[in-house]
This record gives C-alpha cells, sequence and structure tokens, in this order.
C-alpha cells in the first residue's frame, strides 16, 4: 500500500513538474537581441519579419504537438493550427516557406548553435550555453 | 558481428541522406500548389440570362514553383489550370499566372520583377488561392466565373511587371506597409484578333500602390492605380485616363473576423467625350444597352466566425455596378452564406448558398447557387 501511495506521488510530482516546466526562446549568438516580446515572436514566427537588421532570420519549429509547442503558441498569442493557415498563406503568395520542423529540443538546440539568425523555442532545461535565451515563458 | 556491421551500415547511411538533405534543403527547388473542386447546382428565379446548372467542376489547379536563388534573391512560377482544363476537349485554360524573380534586401524594402499580381486592397493578390479562402464564389469582382459577364480587370489590377514594398515597425504590434509598381494598362493589350500574339505594344502604363497599415489583428489599406482604358467601341473614345481608388479593412477578434473592401473606378472624360457617351445614351436603340457614364464601383463585406479551429461559418454581401452598361447600371448583388470544415491541415471542405441579382427589365439575372467544394493544399 505505501509502495503503491509512493509510486502514485512520484508520478504526480513527474507530471507537475512536466506541466510547468518552463519554455525557452532560444536564438543564435550571432543575433544582437538580447530578449524578444511576445509581439515580436508573433511577427517572426509569422514570417512576418525576416530580417535582424542585417542578418536572416531562420525560424525552427517543433515536429511534436507536446506542452511546449502549446505553450510557446498560446504565449505568442495564435494557436500552433492558425500558424499554419499563416505559413500556408505565406508560402502560398511565393514570400516563404514553412519554418523546419524538427524533433526533439536537442536537435533544436543543435540548429540553433549552429546556424546564423536561427530562433527556436525548447524546454527550459535542455538550454546549453552554446545558444543565447531571449525569453522565458512560465 | 554481421548484424552490428547492417545497423552500422543502415545508421550511417540515414546520418549521410539526413544530413544531406537539411543542408540543401532550403535552396532546393520546391513544387507545391492547390487544386478546388467543385459542384454547382444552380437554380434561376425570374431570369432571363441566368440558366440551370448542376454539375461538377475541377474549378482551378495550380502548380507554384518556387526556388531560392542565393540569401537575397527568390523566383516564383505560378501556372493555373481552370475549369477542368483539356485541350483535347477544348475546356478551361492553361494561364501563366506569375512568373518573377525577388530581391529582398530586407523586410522594409523588396522588389519583385516580372509578371506578377500587385497588391490591391486585400484580396487581390490572394483571390486565387482557394485554400486561403473561406469561400468558394469570391466577392464579385474577384470571381473568375462573373468574367464571361462583365470585364474584371476594370475594377483591379490584373497584372504589374515590377513592385516595390516592405513594411516598416511603427511600434511594437503595429507596422506601416507599402507597395508601389507599374504595368501595362490591361484594356490596351494586343489579342490574337489582330495578329500579334503575346507581345503588348501599348503606349500607356499602369502605375498603382498600396499603403496600408497592420495594428495586432486589424489590417486597413488604401489603394490606387492610374492608367488609360479603352471603352466600349460603341462610345468612339479612343481611350480616357482612368483611376482605380480601393480601400480595404479585416479585423478578426474573439473567433470573428470581418473583411471588407470597396473599389471605385473613375474615369477623366473631356467635354467632347461626354457628348458622345450623352449620344450613346440618348440613342433611340443603343440607349437600352449602354449608359452615358464609364464610372464603377464595388464593395464587399464578409463575416466569419470560427467554432473551433476547424469548422467555420460565414455570411457575406457584394455589390457592383458598371455605369456604362444598361444591365449594370442599377447594380449586381450577391448574398453568401457557408461553411467550411478543415479535416486536416492541407484540405478545406466548403459548402454556399449564394443568391445573386441583377439587371433591368431587358435582361434580368436572379439565381440561387448552392456549392460544395474541396479545397487542397499539396
Amino acid at each position: 500500500m505505501i509502495k503503491k501511495l509512493l509510486l502514485s506521488a512520484i508520478v504526480l510530482m513527474l507530471y507537475t513538474a512536466s506541466s510547468y516546466a518552463q519554455v525557452a526562446v532560444i536564438v543564435n549568438k550571432s543575433v544582437s537581441a538580447s530578449s524578444l516580446s511576445a509581439a515580436k515572436l508573433l511577427d517572426i514566427y509569422s514570417l512576418s519579419t525576416k530580417d535582424w537588421g542585417g542578418s536572416k532570420v531562420v525560424v525552427y519549429d517543433r515536429k511534436s504537438d507536446d506542452d511546449t509547442k502549446s505553450k510557446f503558441y498560446n504565449y505568442v498569442g495564435k494557436p500552433a493550427a492558425e500558424m499554419k493557415k499563416v505559413w500556408m498563406r505565406v508560402q502560398l503568395a511565393g514570400e516563404g516557406k514553412a519554418p523546419e520542423a524538427l524533433a526533439s529540443d536537442d536537435e533544436i538546440v543543435k540548429k540553433v548553435a549552429s546556424t546564423p539568425g536561427a530562433i527556436g523555442y525548447v524546454s527550459a532545461d535542455k538550454v546549453t550555453g552554446d545558444v543565447k535565451v531571449v525569453a522565458t515563458i512560465k | 558481428m554481421k548484424r552490428l556491421y547492417k545497423a552500422m551500415l543502415i545508421a550511417g547511411m540515414s546520418l549521410a541522406f539526413s544530413a544531406q538533405n537539411s543542408a540543401a534543403q532550403d535552396d532546393d527547388l520546391h513544387i507545391f500548389g492547390y487544386f478546388q473542386a467543385s459542384f454547382l447546382h444552380s437554380i434561376p428565379e425570374d431570369s432571363t440570362v441566368g440558366k440551370k446548372s448542376n454539375t461538377f467542376n475541377v474549378q482551378q489547379l495550380n502548380v507554384f514553383l518556387n526556388k531560392n536563388l542565393s540569401d537575397d534573391f527568390s523566383a516564383f512560377i505560378n501556372l493555373e489550370f481552370t475549369n477542368s482544363f483539356s485541350s483535347e476537349r477544348n475546356w478551361g485554360s492553361l494561364n501563366l499566372e506569375e512568373a518573377w524573380m525577388k530581391y529582398s534586401a530586407n523586410d522594409a524594402f523588396n522588389v519583385k520583377a516580372g509578371m506578377l499580381i500587385p497588391e490591391f486592397n486585400n484580396l487581390n493578390e490572394i483571390k486565387n488561392k482557394t485554400p486561403l479562402l473561406p469561400y468558394i464564389i469570391r466577392p464579385l469582382v474577384y470571381e473568375a466565373s462573373i468574367a464571361t459577364l462583365v470585364n474584371l480587370e476594370n475594377y483591379v489590377p490584373n497584372r504589374a511587371f515590377v513592385q516595390v514594398y516592405g513594411k516598416l515597425p511603427i511600434a511594437d504590434a503595429a507596422k506601416f506597409h507599402y507597395a508601389v509598381y507599374a504595368g501595362n494598362s490591361d484594356k490596351l493589350h494586343i489579342n490574337g484578333g489582330t495578329g500579334q500574339r503575346g507581345i503588348d505594344t501599348t503606349t500607356y502604363k499602369m502605375i498603382g500602390g498600396r499603403v496600408g497599415l497592420t495594428y495586432d489583428n486589424l489590417k486597413i489599406g488604401v489603394s490606387g492605380t492610374y492608367d488609360r482604358e479603352k471603352p466600349a467601341a460603341v462610345f468612339g473614345i479612343v481611350e480616357v485616363p482612368r483611376t482605380r481608388v480601393g480601400a480595404d479593412l479585416s479585423y478578426s477578434i474573439a473567433g470573428f473576423t470581418l473583411e471588407g473592401e470597396m473599389i471605385m473606378v473613375r474615369y477623366t472624360l473631356s467635354d467632347a467625350e461626354q457628348h458622345k457617351l450623352d449620344s450613346v445614351g440618348a440613342h433611340p436603340i443603343l440607349k437600352y444597352s449602354y449608359a452615358p457614364s464609364l464610372d464603377k464601383t464595388f464593395y464587399y463585406a464578409n463575416l466569419a466566425y470560427n467554432i473551433t479551429s476547424d469548422l467555420y461559418l460565414y455570411a457575406g454581401y457584394g455589390y457592383m455596378d458598371d455605369k456604362s452598361s444598361r444591365f449594370w447600371e442599377t447594380g449586381f448583388k450577391g448574398i453568401n452564406v457557408g461553411a467550411g470544415y478543415r479535416p486536416i491541415d492541407e484540405i478545406v471542405l466548403k459548402a454556399q448558398y449564394g443568391r445573386y441579382d441583377g439587371g433591368y427589365e431587358r435582361a434580368k439575372y436572379t439565381q440561387n447557387s448552392f456549392y460544395f467544394a474541396a479545397s487542397v493544399f499539396f
């Protein structure tokens, strides 16, 4: 009985921890901005802003529809499904392509670290010193 | 050992393929497109020019090719097949809608050169991009099927050959947008009947532009073009200066999206030219077909509501007139209601009811139409 209770408590703690995990918006170290507002992030992810004022913005998204993704898109104020429609419009107008979607946090961190002008969002505990954090979403 | 070797070989090949793929991805030729297949059931009501229809159709198929030539340059081609295109059966048409090169210095300065659809109000650039539109039958002057009844190029510019455009941040969520462009005066195009094809020898050019503002979910703008048009031969006027002025607005809040536009087309006529129009308008026979003005007006409004991110409803009203024609003089009106559902991101299933009303006592057009369509992005 005690074992079961203990197990339940651990599962609950893990669930709670993952639910409240922070999301970090990361950029390549070549990007001069030190912080980005939700409105600016919406602009960037809507592919409306395409340059940092000198270098091109390279946007990365994540493949899985997980908690990190929904937190990020809630923060910028446009659900992921709506954002896909925005990308379709941009693509059909010949103004760009939908961001490349990567499979994992580690992959996003690596890509952002190695691509000048890159931006992505990951679970905050996956951030390394190779990238710069410009926003944290609780 | 063999198994380990096999696994290493497969892993190595996968890595090599994915590395090559991702490195080349952004510069690859990107081919994509969409089509809209539809069913129309149309019932004339008190109509002398409307007809009963009950038909399936691939209304439109567009294929796009897009390639980044460098960090700053890209190329874009848009091929459009309309009305179940078949050269064998002589159905529909195949058109080169767009073919342009873009230079993008930054967000504030971009140049497109080649053949392009210029910015004019909210809908012009995307009027043929059916997956982006909630409706099946578009607001009147953007609906290609009405082109059999009236020349829609009179209302909106269909082509330009160079466009400079961009956006400038004003505040955190606000941006100023601009576009200026130049092209040929559309009605002065040389057609096949003259023996020349593919060469536009017109002297006159169209210049135009749009300035607008976006703030959060609000988008507003004003547009204008100036060129010369050749009115119907019966008026005996060679060419007259034409000004098209437009205004557009769209706003989204709490699942609702309101969009609207208006366009006014005005002509600068000399006294002698106005006299010619007046003569035709007073002619004992011609007066039944032609009216003594060239001015034109269009407006529409559409309200959509997203019940969920995949399901929406909408209702809209549109009006257009052409004061040079008795049929169009008093206005052609359309009321639409409809719904759409996205089972997946790439497919929109649409249904629409439209009631269209126009004409005068000699040629009436009142029609009730039911449309069903699937718009597929690939």
